[in-house]
């Protein structure tokens, strides 16, 4: 292989990685869920990107605050569809900002209920960091550098675009959003050498205090509530199979651990609030040789089992995805 | 840039379609702190007297209301969906408030199951045999108090309501509880 195609081979390797393991939060939408979309990360040297996803969450059952795993009624059926669009932009060599918009279709049959409802989603849009001035993939290891991986510190805003719990909706099934600003921040580290790549990621939400004079359609005596922090963590691992014509195909498996605090109402904390659940993912990306074009098929789901969440719906979430690189 | 620009332009596009379709609700970029519970629609509110209701078990049962009168000191219903929220403020009842009150009734009315079938399959599908719980025929009751997800509903021993909202983190409905004649 020569030194060019070499370089081009890991610059592939970096933004695939990069690509798949995109920090995503993996939460439920409707039935306390969000609707919001994920972080969006530029490659290094690249100026701007397009991504375009469609999301299929399918409700699978729940956990209840003793964390035992419970079904859905029978009959039901539970899901939510999301198609984001979304952009990042290099502002800086080393910063760059992004906004997803998602908009929601949620397609439920919950016993006697039968709803389609839609609308915008919560908008997300933040910047991220780039600790790191070149391609941190490598061949093999040389030195101590070698292994410093890519590190990015993120920021992101969720802005209640979508319609709430506190809106005219019916029940839970039919939001499309959170109804809170959100701030979240994040630290992602990405390492490849050869083939190999390990993600590790952390991201911690807050969300600011909010008056409430509706739920569900009614209007009630007015409080404030505030959602407890969020904190999600995720590992994941992927192997590159590159193609002669240096098309790439990437395999990833992942676990997601995220676990809400108790939320406050007018300043007490409920602690009968909060959730855990812990996820896994297995994602599958193709790329073509030029690494402007990339699609992925990821599937994040929970295994359906006593001690896997806590006061949180299981969901199986499917995702395609297309992102388009412009340099 | 072309591109950037081609593609501002179908964000922008997106973004009209969005809003003639479906406007973005204002109230959560905004939210307001204003009581407005004079707007809602009709529905029985706190002082008000509660005409004699039947409750149409799961079990295949009926009861009504001045029969459970007769016996308890009051009537708590707790409208239920039995999805994940709910299960939150059910599991509290049960834990928290429901062994306070043994003199008083609680009733967990399943307003969104066609039938008692459905309701009971609901019922113990969620674990919730312990607790009686009904099935709303015909949304009699939703439309009498108005109620939709976690509405909470207190009637005392004179079949005056003493409660009618939602069921948040359960302190009023303990608060409510506790003067009860």
């Amino acid at each position: 292989m020569t030194i060019l195609k070499k370089s081009i081979f890991f610059t592939m390797i970096a933004f695939i990685a990069v690509m798949v393991e995109i920090v995503r939060p993996l939460s439920a939408a409707s039935c306390c869920g969000g609707g919001a979309s994920a972080s969006l990360v530029l490659p290094k040297f690249a100026t701007f990107l397009f991504d375009t996803s469609i999301e299929h969450e399918k409700y699978n059952g729940y956990w209840n605050s003793k964390g035992e795993y419970k079904k859905d009624p029978p009959g039901s059926d539970l899901r939510q569809l999301r198609l984001s669009i979304g952009s990042a932009y290099r502002v800086h060599d080393n910063i760059q900002t992004f906004v997803s918009i998602p908009y929601v279709v949620n397609i439920n049959q919950y016993t006697g209920l039968k709803s389609t409802t839609y609308g915008a989603g919560d908008i997300t849009l933040g910047f991220n960091f780039e600790l790191f001035n070149d391609i941190r993939c490598v061949y093999r290891i040389l030195s101590l550098e070698d292994i410093w991986p890519a590190t990015y510190l993120g920021v992101k805003a969720i802005v209640p675009t979508g319609i709430s719990p506190y809106d005219n909706v019916p029940n839970s099934f039919d939001i499309t959003g959170l109804g809170f600003y959100t701030f979240n921040f994040s630290l992602l580290l990405d390492k490849t050498i050869k083939s190999f790549n390990i993600s590790l990621a952390g991201n911690y939400s807050i969300s600011a205090q909010r008056p409430v004079n509706m739920e569900y359609g009614r209007y009630i005596e007015p409080y404030y509530i505030q959602p407890g922090g969020k904190l999600n963590l995720t590992a994941s691992t992927g192997y590159t199979f590159s193609f002669d014509s240096m098309d790439s195909i990437t395999g990833t498996l992942g676990y997601g651990y995220t676990k809400e605090y108790y939320l406050k109402i007018n300043g007490i904390e409920n602690q009968n609030s909060g959730f855990l659940k812990h996820n896994l993912l297995v994602g599958i990306a193709f790329a073509t040789a030029d690494q402007n074009n990339v699609i992925k098929f990821n599937n994040a789901f929970n295994l359906p089992f006593t001690g896997w969440g806590v006061n949180k719906p299981a969901t199986i979430i499917t995702t395609l995805e297309y992102s388009h690189v412009f340099r | 840039m072309y591109f950037v620009k081609k593609y501002f332009i179908y964000v922008s596009l997106v973004l009209f379609l969005i809003n003639c379709s479906n406007p973005v609700p204002l109230s959560n970029l905004f939210p307001d702190a204003t009581d407005r519970r004079y707007l809602n629609v009709t529905g029985l509110q706190p002082g008000d007297r509660v005409p004699d209701i039947t409750f149409y078990n799961t079990d295949g049962t009926t009861d009504t209301l001045s029969n459970i009168l007769t016996i308890k000191n009051g009537v708590v219903i707790y409208f239920t969906m039995w999805c994940i929220v709910c299960d939150v403020h059910m599991s509290y009842i049960r834990n928290t408030i429901k062994p306070m009150y043994p003199n008083v009734e609680f009733y967990l009315l399943d307003y969104v199951s066609g039938t008692i079938a459905q309701a009971l399959a609901n019922q113990t599908g969620s674990g919730y045999t312990d607790f009686k719980a009904a099935l709303d025929k015909n949304f009699k009751l939703t439309d009498m108090f108005y109620g939709t997800m976690s509405t909470t509903i207190v009637i005392d021993k004179n079949s005056i309501l003493r409660m009618n909202e939602d069921f948040k983190d359960g302190q009023r409905l303990s608060a409510v509880l506790s003067v009860l004649p």
